[in-house]
């Protein structure tokens, strides 16, 4: 119904913007703001950084303050942040770990990763009054609504994050519900928010803290997760970790027979398993070009090694940057596992992997 | 048929070939590994310094256009005007060369930055970018000077090679080529529609309508941009905008043609045939790219307003490279052209120059290559 009227308003915007081009070009003006005040923006939304805390040897938190295009977020949600390293713009995806507040600002907290990445280069370079380019907040891994019944979180290092934004979320709330957090790592010295959590939990009545570290206790799995916790059954799992606890979980869960009560939020796309299936040819059309996707590297991964330049955000199938047409073939999505073998689909080549010749408009 | 007829005379099988020693196939495969070394060391080195400068080209030209344009909507006086017509030229020209043309080849695409990217940047010019990557990036590019395949030689309007064929008409070509360097952007624009097959019943009015869309299309919005829009919004200096408009294009279409027709037919500039290229190896494209360019001398400013289009063979020889690169691998291309006795055709403007409109007015006579001419 509406969408004719709709159809014609962009196509009128679209006419009277190229009718009063240059003046209509956005980016010529976001040029000259720039210069005035590096946060101004009409497309984007620029933050400020105000406060760096250093958590540890490898991990950091960045306070930051939007500019007015931001929107707000919900507790658990997460934004792109893209930074110019080198002259090449890099994007990555950090989980906001603070509560949506009224104050306006936003908390990302990152470890340290492979040199010459974000959060290295964030790592070297934040400090106070950088200011970065970031997303509107996106995701669906927000506390249950309505209001949530006993939880279960199971946070595995730097996966803590988004959970701490519920739990903030929770206690801005004054809410009694009964909050069970099993927060995994690896060394001693790698917890994250010991005490910020000391100060949750007196505003949390319900809230327990299980604190693992896997090389004093050894290793926790996720049998051992669901023993400690009684009544798993009534529970609502909100996990966020490494791949490999997240799929220990999404197995022992579904024995458990309780999957449909797991919400998951990914930081790494799944791996595809290695040697499995064969060699697929891809016919990237635009370019011209044949590549083969060897097993056990996503599409993503076998185009960039034969030489395309694929626009790639996250590489974990959250953004969508990478998203791409496939004209013919099927493809397997790694973290839904569904199969697309309809022509002229979309697909996200950072999670997809050939299980035919595909044919992209690459 | 008419004068905008270019096509190859079959009698002439050879293409000139002056200038340099025969090499043979392990020589250029040698060739392209010394140029591909070159190729794959700038590409490692890509960085800050690259992307700050096509910033600073881009604010550069903003910063030109906004006083040109300025300058003529609210200056007064024929001073501010001529300032105004400069700064507006200045504008285009950096825009077109520098920016529009290098962008458009991806030369910065690997900064991921979305105003800089080769598939959707579009330029202030009436050419449509679809047109110009097809045109330019695929067809020019890969053929290039190949007589037949390569569109730009002569742009099927000119004879500038005795293989190509002669007609009366030719005899009219100084007065073809002064129209085309006043219009050049129209000519640049309807290129890709490739009128030529439709006179000659090789293409349909649907076609055409088809081919011709995103030209229309593009050439009323910079119609409306120079010559109403921004005159409109003068007010009753209408007059003084649009004549500093109509100037300022004019200024950019004979610079664009100038520094275009000199990259590749000028004296020395060689032409192939689609038989000597068939099945070519990637160091006979190499030398193919080398020996059917040239380039231009001057000043850094020179090669900026030229959009580097003065390092030409360097250009050719890597279009997606950051044009300001070609400066620095020039001495390398040349030192390696030296060792392999492949001529490195360099010189001043002037000298190039005339020497390409010689070229156009030798050509206007049925002259015949000297390979086909009776001994």
């Amino acid at each position: 119904m509406n969408q004719m009227p709709a159809r014609a308003a962009t196509t009128i915007r679209r006419r009277l913007s190229n009718a009063v081009h240059p003046l209509s070009d956005l980016e010529a003006w976001n040029r000259v703001l720039r210069r005035i005040d590096p946060m101004w923006s009409l497309t984007g939304i620029r933050a400020r950084v105000v406060e760096r805390v250093d958590e540890s040897a490898d991990t950091l938190s960045l306070w930051l303050k939007p500019n007015r295009r931001w929107r707000g977020h919900s507790a658990g949600q997460h934004i792109e942040l893209s930074v110019e390293i080198e002259g090449v713009r890099r994007r990555r995806v950090f989980s906001l770990s603070n509560a949506a507040g009224s104050n306006r600002l936003l908390r990302i907290t990152l470890q340290r990763q492979a040199a010459g990445g974000v959060t290295d280069w964030l790592h070297a370079n934040a400090r106070q009054g950088l200011v970065v380019e970031i997303s509107q907040a996106s995701g669906d891994f927000v506390l249950p609504s309505p209001a949530p019944e006993p939880l279960l979180m199971i946070a595995g290092g730097s996966g803590v994050t988004p959970l701490l934004a519920m739990l903030h979320s929770l206690a801005d709330n004054a809410s009694t519900t009964d909050i069970r957090l099993f927060q995994l790592f690896r060394q001693p010295d790698q917890r994250l928010f010991a005490k910020e959590l000391v100060a949750l939990s007196q505003r949390l009545p319900g809230l327990r803290v299980h604190a693992h570290c896997s090389a004093d206790q050894g290793r926790l799995s996720a049998e051992d997760i669901a023993e400690c916790v009684d009544d798993m059954a009534l529970r609502h799992t909100l996990l966020c970790g490494p791949e490999g606890l997240m799929a220990d979980v999404a197995d022992c869960w579904r024995r458990l027979g309780v999957e449909d009560r797991l919400r998951t939020e990914r930081f790494s796309a799944p791996r595809p398993a290695a040697g499995s299936g064969a060699a697929s040819s891809v016919h990237a059309v635009k370019s011209e070009q044949m590549f083969t996707q060897a097993p056990g590297l996503t599409l993503l991964e076998s185009a960039e090694a034969a030489g395309l330049q694929p626009k790639f955000g996250c590489r974990a199938g959250l953004c969508r940057t990478c998203l791409c047409r496939k004209r013919s073939g099927r493809v397997r999505n790694l973290v839904t596992g569904l199969v697309s073998s309809q022509p002229d689909e979309w697909l996200q080549l950072c999670i997809s992997v050939a299980e035919s010749d595909l044919e992209l408009s690459l | 048929m008419t004068a905008f007829s270019r096509t190859i005379d079959p009698t002439s099988a050879m293409a000139t070939n002056a200038g340099s020693r025969r090499l043979d196939a392990p020589d250029l495969d040698r060739l392209a590994d010394e140029l591909d070394a070159i190729r794959t060391e700038v590409t490692a080195d890509l960085g800050e310094r690259d992307a700050r400068h096509i910033r600073r080209m881009v604010d550069r030209a903003q910063a030109s256009a906004i006083a040109g344009r300025g300058l003529l909507m609210f200056g007064w006086g024929p001073i501010s005007w001529g300032v105004g017509v400069i700064a507006l030229a200045h504008a285009k020209i950096l825009e077109n060369m520098e920016i529009g043309h290098n962008v458009m080849h991806g030369q910065y695409d690997w900064m991921d930055d979305p105003s800089l990217c080769s598939q959707s940047y579009d330029w202030d010019i009436v050419c449509a970018r679809e047109h110009w990557i097809n045109s330019h990036n695929v067809e020019h590019h890969s053929h290039t000077n190949i007589l037949g395949k390569d569109h730009d030689y002569g742009y099927g309007m000119l004879r500038l090679a005795p293989e190509q064929r002669w007609h009366p008409a030719t005899l009219l070509q100084p007065l073809w080529y002064f129209l085309l360097a006043i219009l050049f952007q129209w000519g640049v624009a309807i290129h890709d529609i490739k009128l030529g097959r439709f006179f000659k019943g090789r293409m349909t009015r649907a076609e055409l309508k088809q081919r011709s869309r995103p030209f229309l299309s593009k050439a009323a919005r910079q119609l409306f941009k120079d010559y109403v829009f921004f005159p409109a919004l003068a007010f009753w200096q209408w007059p003084r905008v649009l004549l500093g408009n109509l100037c300022a294009n004019l200024i950019r279409n004979l610079w664009t043609n100038a520094i275009i027709f000199c990259g590749h037919f000028t004296e020395h500039a060689q032409t192939f045939t689609r038989d000597g290229t068939r099945n070519e190896s990637r160091g006979a494209w190499y030398l193919r790219q080398i020996q059917g360019s040239s380039n231009l001398e001057g000043g850094r400013w020179f090669h900026v307003l030229s959009g580097h289009l003065s390092h030409q063979i360097e250009h050719h020889l890597f279009p997606d490279m950051p044009a300001p690169r070609y400066a620095e691998i020039a001495p390398r291309v040349r030192e390696i052209c030296e060792r392999y006795g492949i001529h490195y055709n360099s010189a001043g403007f002037w000298r190039q120059y005339a020497s390409v409109l010689k070229r156009i007015v030798v050509h206007a006579w049925p002259t015949r290559s000297p390979h086909t001419a009776p001994a």
